[in-house]
């Protein structure tokens, strides 16, 4: 138990270290983090056996902290070694620092975001190292361990060892995009199924598998099957960097993680990244449509459908299970989930008023019905125009800064954006954006389009 | 139950835009008010032929038809007009 522990723990508490030492500057101390960081390190000392663990090295963490880092961008094995013996220490420290370190814990949170490019360097060449060191720990674990920690141990190795590997693959694809490893990381800790890992350890995968679902439904999550979660973190993946981006922070899962952490405290610090997703999740409209599938699939309702924001509501969205499908990489994007993230930005900007909120956005049909009207002649139009005006019946378009109309032409997506400017500055009329990610569309016809609506309108 | 006053009926149209058919395709529709929505847009598709509900989203007022709801729900009135618009996929 306390070598698979330790093992686990190990790599977990590099990283707390990392951010122990950041910690240390800051004064901030809530102490909910602290009771594992206390057990944690307790499990690691039986676990390495070669480096003692003097309490006053803290000082020294701080200090290695950024040497560290960067030697275990180049040499995972010694930065694990040197991670180790600094968690000790730090460890030692901890019986009596419990408090400080904790509240150091949560400051080095809010910096995390800072950090975070440091870390991912580190970390990915940590995660190699890693993944190495757990798989061998996880043979041996499996070997020795008892039922119970056996599972703890094989789950930790599982995800470790896959981390790594993801983690080292995302390092060659682009080491810019620290925010998508992050979210890669935390994929990976969640992906029990992932045939990466497969092969290191197929008899343990099934005890992890088993070990992380239930974990992770003890925490936030517990609607959601840890299968769902395998299948769609594959999804995910590709969205992982925009994704992240728009959360600029797994540093916010945190903070709300460990307030919420009592169940995790006896576990490995890797779990605190599975709750990371579980909050991010609230943010992205990928992931909570996700979720809404994840429950019905539990269901085994392949024809699902999903209603946003609610079944009865008068503008409520609706995809079924298949819409998902859309989101897998190199698939094409469909109007119900366009639609649907529509809907959904504009419930967070304006969950009560609509009508009050400065942006109006059409849904995908408007410009194909707007060109429909436009291609019409003589006093039919008229007629029709005022028809049309149903569109945005109850809105004033010109009240609004912004009126975004998403524009859907030859298998591809564009946005046009139109700002009007201040009131009060009325020489210039409303300025058109139209933004195309593949320049595919023809933006002066478009914007013509657009032009002749607004001078109708 | 189909007798009762508070059931009238309505004409709709739904007016399609099916490029590949050339041009816009409109069907006119005679229904209750309490009929659920999918039975028209069932009754679209079979006249259109080459596609199913799915591909189409039934557009009303802004707003996405959904298949249960009825004419009364969305206050569909005598002489309104359906959008029915193919979905969209793209990049």
């Amino acid at each position: 138990m306390a070598e698979d522990e330790s093992s686990k723990k190990r790599r977990l508490d590099i990283n707390w270290e990392e951010f122990n030492r950041q910690t240390d500057d800051m004064d901030l101390m809530p102490e909910v983090v602290r009771p594992k960081r206390g057990s944690h390190t307790d499990d690691q000392n039986p676990r390495q056996q070669c480096t003692p663990s003097p309490p006053t090295m803290a000082s020294e963490d701080g200090d290695h902290g950024c040497t560290l880092r960067a030697e275990c961008a180049k040499l995972p094995d010694g930065k694990l070694d040197e991670a180790i013996a600094s968690k000790r220490r730090t460890l030692a420290n901890d019986g009596s620092k419990l408090r400080d370190g904790g509240g150091k814990l949560l400051s080095a949170i809010a910096i995390y975001e800072e950090e975070r490019e440091r870390r991912k360097s580190a970390k990915a060449a940590m995660a190699v190292g890693e993944s190495k060191q757990s798989i061998q720990s996880a043979n041996t674990s499996t070997n020795g361990a008892p039922g119970g920690s056996k599972e703890m141990a094989s789950s930790e190795i599982h995800s470790q060892s896959r981390f790594g590997s993801l983690f080292s693959k995302k390092m060659e694809d682009n080491a810019d995009h620290k925010a998508a490893k992050a979210f890669d990381r935390e994929l990976s800790t969640l992906r029990p199924c992932s045939p990466l890992k497969g092969k290191l350890n197929e008899d343990l995968s099934q005890n992890g598998r088993r070990k992380n679902g239930s974990s992770k439904r003890r925490g936030s999550q517990s609607s959601v099957g840890w299968k769902d979660k395998g299948i769609s973190s594959d999804s995910f993946y590709s969205k992982g960097q925009s994704a992240s981006r728009h959360f600029s922070n797994g540093a916010f899962g945190r903070k709300e993680e460990s307030p919420v952490s009592p169940l995790y405290s006896l576990r490995p610090r890797k779990r605190e990244t599975v709750v990371l997703l579980d909050d991010d999740d609230d943010d992205d409209e990928v992931l909570e449509t996700l979720d809404c599938a994840n429950e019905t699939r539990d269901e085994c309702l392949k024809d699902a459908k999903i209603y946003y924001p609610s079944r009865d509501g008068p503008e409520c969205v609706e995809i079924c299970f298949q819409d998902i499908d859309c989101l897998a990489p190199e698939s094409f994007l469909t109007s119900p989930i366009m639609n649907f993230y529509i809907r959904y930005l504009e419930m967070q900007a304006s969950p009560s008023q609509k009508a009050t909120c400065d942006y109006h956005i059409f849904n995908t049909f408007f410009y194909n019905k707007l060109k429909q009207q436009l291609s019409r002649k003589g006093g039919e139009k008229e007629s029709l125009f005022v028809k049309f005006r149903r569109w945005w019946k109850g809105v004033n378009l010109f009240e609004k800064a912004y009126i975004l109309i998403p524009i859907h032409e030859d298998l591809h997506w564009s946005l046009v954006i139109i700002c009007f400017p201040e009131k009060t500055d009325n020489r210039s009329g409303p300025m058109l954006l139209h933004l195309d990610s593949l320049k595919l569309h023809y933006s002066r016809v478009v914007l013509e389009d657009i032009t002749s609506f607004l001078r109708e309108e | 139950m189909d007798q009762e006053p508070t059931h009238k009926f309505i004409h709709v149209k739904v007016v399609g835009q099916v490029s590949s058919l050339g041009g816009e395709l409109e069907v006119f529709f005679r229904i209750k008010e309490s009929t659920p929505l999918w039975k028209l847009m069932a009754a679209y598709c079979r006249r259109i032929g080459m596609y199913e509900v799915q591909d189409f989203a039934f557009i009303f007022d802004q707003r996405l038809l959904r298949p249960h709801q009825t004419p009364k729900q969305v206050h569909m009135e005598d002489g309104d007009v359906i959008d029915a618009l193919l979905n969209q996929t793209g990049s």
